[in-house]
C-alpha cells in the first residue's frame, strides 16, 4: 500500500529532528538530581544516623547539667558552629554479651558539606576488608571489637582517608528505649521483612513501630532480603529517617517528660574530640530532613581472602565517593553515579 | 548494564523514536527527558525488566499519551524553569509538500493511533508486542492502525486534489 511506504518514509526523513544528545543528557541530570533531592524526604530511610546524633547530643549535654544545658539553649545564637565540611562517624553495635564481644553491625558516615543544608549518608558494609594494624586482614566491623570506637574511627579513616570529627556509638538496646520514650516510629518498608531471630513478620508499607520492633528489624540481614547487610543499612536509615520525623514532631528539645526519659536511655555515647557538642548540635540543626540523601554500593561483591569471606568495595567507584567526600564535592558524585543513590 | 551504559548506547535511539511519537523537535526533547529522568530515578526497577530497552519505550509511550490527560503537559509546559532553547535545524524535507503532506496529516491523529503507526512502521513490532506496549487487545490495537491508515488515505486524497500526490 502506498501509505505504508510513505508513513515508513517519512518516519525515516524525520530522524535527522532528533534533539541533539549533549545538551539532552545534562538536561535529565540535572533535572534527575533536582528531583531526588526532592523525593529522599519521603522515599529513602536516609537521615539513619544525623538523627542518632541528634538524639544522643541533648542527652550528653543534659548528663552534663540541667543548667547549663538550659543555659547553653538560651544562648545558642553566640555559639559558633563548626565551619568546613564535617564528617561523622555513627556505630551501630549489636551487643553480643559485654563490650568486648560487641561489633560494630552498622557503620555509616555521616558527611555535612560546608555549605547549604544537605547531609549524606553513606553506609559502609560491615564485611568489607581492611588491614588492621598488628591484626592483618579483617571485616572493618572487627574494628571495633578490636579497638573500640577509637579503633573502628581508624579503620574507617584509612579505609577512605576521610578525617572523622566524631564518633557516636549506638547500641541496638538504646535504639528501642529511645523509641518507646518518643511513643514509637513510623516506618516504611518497600518488602514484607521476616524475623530471622523472632520469626515476626512486618508487612511492606508504612506503620507504627514499637522499640521492641524496631530493634528486632534492624537487626535482619536475611528472610526475604536479596542484599544480605546491605538491605539491612537500608532497613537502619529507614528506621532514622522514622526518628527524625517523629523528634522533629514531638519538639525534641522542649519536652522536659522525654528529654528525662532519653537522659536515662544507656548505650548512646559520643566522642567528639576537639567539636563543641553544642556547635554540633546547631550544626546538626541546620540540616533539612529533605536533604538528605543516603549512599551506598548499589551492587554486592562477595570475594574471598585465606578462605574467608568478604566484601569488596567497587574499586571503580568508591574511590571517586572517597574523594567526593575529602574534597567535599559530594553533590557532582551524586549527579554522576545516581544508581549509588537509596532510591526507595 | 549500568545506567551510564544505557544512555550511551540507547540515547539516539530514544530521541529517534520520541520525535517519531511527537513530530516535533522540541516536545520529543521533553518527552525523551521527563521519561529518562524517572528511568535514572528507577533504574534498578528498570535494569530488572526482560528488556530494559523495550520497557523505557514502553514507559515513552505511556508517558506521551499520560500528555492527552493533561498532566504530562502541566508539568512540561507550564513548569518555572523553562530549559535553554535548543536550535532547530532547517527541515529542508520541508519544502516539498508531497513529503510534508504524511507528517502533517501524522500531527491530527489521536495519540493511540499515531504511537500504533510509530510501533508497526518505524519499529516493525508485530501486532501483539503493538498491543502490549500500547497496554490493549490486539483488536484495539489493529484497529487504531486501520483507523490511521484510512484517516491518512482521505486525508492524501483531498490534498492532493490540488495536484500534489
Amino acid at each position: 500500500m502506498i501509505e505504508e511506504e510513505l508513513l515508513r518514509d517519512a518516519f525515516a526523513r524525520h530522524e535527522e529532528q532528533a534533539p541533539p544528545l549533549d545538551p539532552l543528557r545534562r538536561a535529565i541530570d540535572a533535572l534527575a538530581t533536582r528531583r531526588r533531592r526532592r523525593r529522599t524526604a519521603t522515599r529513602t530511610g536516609a537521615a539513619a544516623v544525623a538523627v542518632a546524633i541528634a538524639l544522643a547530643v541533648p542527652v550528653q549535654l543534659w548528663r552534663g547539667g540541667v543548667a547549663d544545658y538550659v543555659a547553653a539553649i538560651g544562648v545558642e545564637s553566640s555559639v559558633v558552629a563548626p565551619e568546613g565540611p564535617l564528617n561523622l562517624l555513627l556505630l551501630g553495635l549489636d551487643q553480643r554479651g559485654d563490650m568486648g564481644e560487641a561489633r560494630s553491625d552498622t557503620i555509616m558516615l555521616v558527611h555535612l558539606p560546608a555549605d547549604g543544608t544537605a547531609a549524606y549518608l553513606i553506609s559502609i558494609e560491615r564485611d568489607v576488608a581492611v588491614e588492621i594494624p598488628g591484626e592483618g586482614r579483617r571485616k572493618i566491623n572487627g574494628a571495633y571489637t578490636a579497638g573500640g570506637a577509637q579503633g573502628a574511627r581508624q579503620a574507617v579513616e584509612r579505609l577512605t582517608g576521610v578525617s572523622v570529627d566524631a564518633v557516636a556509638e549506638v547500641k541496638f538496646s538504646a535504639l528501642r528505649e529511645v523509641t518507646d520514650a518518643l511513643g514509637g516510629l513510623p516506618v516504611c518498608l518497600p518488602q514484607r521483612v521476616t524475623s530471622h531471630h523472632t520469626g515476626k513478620v512486618y508487612p511492606a508499607g508504612c506503620q507504627g513501630y514499637t522499640g521492641t520492633q524496631v530493634a528486632d528489624l534492624v537487626r535482619q540481614r536475611w528472610g526475604g532480603l536479596a542484599h544480605g547487610a546491605y538491605d539491612r543499612d537500608r532497613i537502619g536509615q529507614r528506621v532514622l529517617l522514622g526518628l527524625v520525623k517523629k523528634a522533629g514532631d514531638r519538639a525534641l528539645l522542649s519536652d522536659f517528660a522525654m528529654v528525662s526519659r532519653l537522659v536515662s536511655t544507656p548505650g548512646i555515647t559520643l566522642h567528639t574530640g576537639d567539636l563543641s557538642l553544642l556547635g554540633l548540635a546547631v550544626r546538626l540543626d541546620r540540616v533539612d530532613a529533605a536533604h538528605i540523601v543516603g549512599v551506598s554500593q548499589p551492587t554486592f561483591l562477595p570475594v574471598t581472602y585465606g578462605g574467608f569471606p568478604f566484601e569488596k568495595l567497587d574499586p571503580q567507584v568508591a574511590p571517586k565517593l572517597f574523594a567526593a567526600l575529602r574534597d567535599d564535592t559530594m553533590n557532582d558524585f551524586i549527579s554522576t553515579h545516581p544508581d549509588w543513590v537509596l532510591q526507595e | 548494564m549500568t545506567y551510564e551504559e544505557f544512555v550511551n548506547s540507547r540515547l539516539g535511539a530514544l530521541a529517534r523514536y520520541a520525535v517519531m511519537l511527537t513530530g516535533d523537535q522540541h516536545t520529543a526533547q521533553d518527552l525523551v527527558q521527563e521519561t529518562m529522568v524517572r528511568v535514572q530515578l528507577n533504574w534498578r526497577k528498570v535494569v530488572r525488566a526482560d528488556a530494559p530497552e523495550r520497557y523505557v519505550k514502553r514507559m515513552m509511550i505511556n508517558q506521551y499519551l499520560d500528555w492527552r490527560r493533561g498532566s504530562w503537559l502541566r508539568r512540561v509546559f507550564l513548569r518555572p524553569d523553562a530549559d535553554e532553547a535548543v536550535a532547530v535545524p532547517v527541515d529542508h524535507a520541508q519544502r516539498t509538500a508531497d513529503r510534508d503532506l504524511i507528517w502533517s496529516v501524522l500531527a491530527t491523529l489521536p495519540r493511540q493511533q499515531r504511537a500504533a503507526l510509530v510501533l508497526r512502521y518505524y519499529e516493525d513490532l508485530p501486532d501483539g508486542e503493538i498491543a502490549e506496549m500500547l497496554g490493549c487487545t490486539v483488536g484495539t490495537a489493529r484497529g487504531y492502525i486501520s483507523k490511521a491508515l484510512a484517516r491518512l488515505r482521505e486525508s492524501a486524497e483531498q490534498l492532493s486534489l490540488g495536484g500534489v500526490r
